[in-house]
């Protein structure tokens, strides 16, 4: 899927979601980050039973709350983790979810965006998941 | 030192064990020049900067020493000091060390030596915050990708978030007494700015660079030599 943020994004995914094989579950990769389909199987068996899931791993940088030019504070690294890819979703729930936005006219450009427009339950899975 | 001095600490005494390059990480070469040699560089060049006190591990220092003669770099170095068990102890001396350079007056700048590409003319700019505000660290929008979580699952995707970068910039004396407080206390902070924070002081933001990367991982460092590349291009 193309990361930008436009107004085709939704389309597209819906598209693409149309036109995928018939299956249970979706996964979704990044078209500049192509991994070998050997470990699909262990990122598979990591999401197993989750509605949406994705590879993400501790954050390495200090971050901080940030308002008007000013430090409120600083978030500790265990409240934060950095998302990767593949992405694995559930169809039904994928595709409620981007009927949901796109009946609503929202816009996104993401992945990440779409659920949290979505207020999809996201679970976290070990990086790297596939080899 | 007379007038309201600027002192870099410059922290390079890291074991720099994710790189496992066998060696401190700061003596790799990034674009044919150590990484270490980019920091000293830098406050060379900026005339803001008044002195220098390099932070160096123990083992090294005669090492770090060499290098500055050979490259003849450092030319406001004032002196080289041994660091701690850990950052937090290796700010701590460099800071003791930049005290006794001033008089415990004016403002200090703690720069990691492990990010080489740090834009200098942003150091006039925050200097002149944490002259202001009493802090000011470089910083830059956190990408996307990060999020809040809690127990495996995404509990929220946070705006306002910015990840923070080096050189930091705080009055000397504040600081001091904030990590005085810190080691009293037993705290451990990731960047010199949590132990201002933490001590009530005010932090300014100071919009950094993308390049100016902390290199800590082998594929850093490939990011860092395309990052050299282009900058020598």
């Amino acid at each position: 899927m193309p990361d930008a943020a436009n107004a085709d994004w939704l389309p597209a995914l819906r598209s693409a979601l149309a036109q995928a094989a018939p299956a249970s579950r979706i996964v979704i990769e990044a078209r500049d980050r192509p991994r070998s389909t050997n470990g699909l199987s262990a990122l598979l068996e990591a999401a197993s039973g989750a509605l949406a899931a994705v590879p993400g791993r501790a954050v390495a940088d200090t971050y901080k709350e940030v308002r008007d030019g000013r430090v409120v504070r600083t978030v500790p690294r265990e409240a934060l983790a950095e998302l990767g890819s593949p992405w694995v979703f559930e169809r039904h729930v994928l595709e409620e979810a981007v009927d949901r936005l796109l009946a609503d006219r929202a816009t996104c450009g993401s992945l990440i965006e779409l659920c949290r427009l979505a207020g999809l339950e996201l679970r976290l899975v070990p990086w790297p998941a596939i080899p | 030192m007379a007038g309201d001095p600027v002192v870099a600490v410059l922290l390079a005494a890291g074991g720099g064990s994710r790189m496992a390059a066998g060696r401190n990480k700061v003596f790799l070469d990034v674009g044919r020049q150590p990484m270490l040699a980019w920091s000293l560089d830098l406050f060379d060049r900026v005339q803001e900067v008044d002195a220098v006190i390099l932070v160096g591990a123990r083992a090294e220092l005669s090492s770090a020493d060499r290098l500055l003669k050979d490259l003849g770099l450092g030319q406001k170095v004032k002196q080289i000091v041994a660091g701690g068990a850990s950052r937090q102890e290796s700010e701590w001396n460099g800071l003791r060390a930049a005290a006794a350079v001033t008089g415990g007056q004016g403002v200090v700048l703690i720069q990691d030596a492990a990010r080489p590409f740090t834009p200098g003319d942003l150091i006039p700019r925050l200097i002149a915050e944490a002259r202001g505000a009493g802090g000011a660290i470089l910083a830059i929008p956190a990408a996307p990708t990060v999020v809040v979580v809690d127990n495996g699952m995404v509990t929220g995707f946070p705006s306002g978030l910015w990840a923070a970068q080096t050189p930091q910039a705080f009055r000397l004396a504040e600081i001091l007494a904030a990590h005085e407080q810190a080691r009293q206390d037993g705290f451990q902070a990731t960047d010199t700015a949590a132990i201002y924070e933490r001590a009530g002081g005010t932090v300014r933001v100071v919009e950094g660079s993308p390049d100016n990367i902390k290199i800590t991982t082998p594929e850093d460092l490939e990011r860092a030599e395309a990052i050299a590349r282009r900058r020598s291009a």
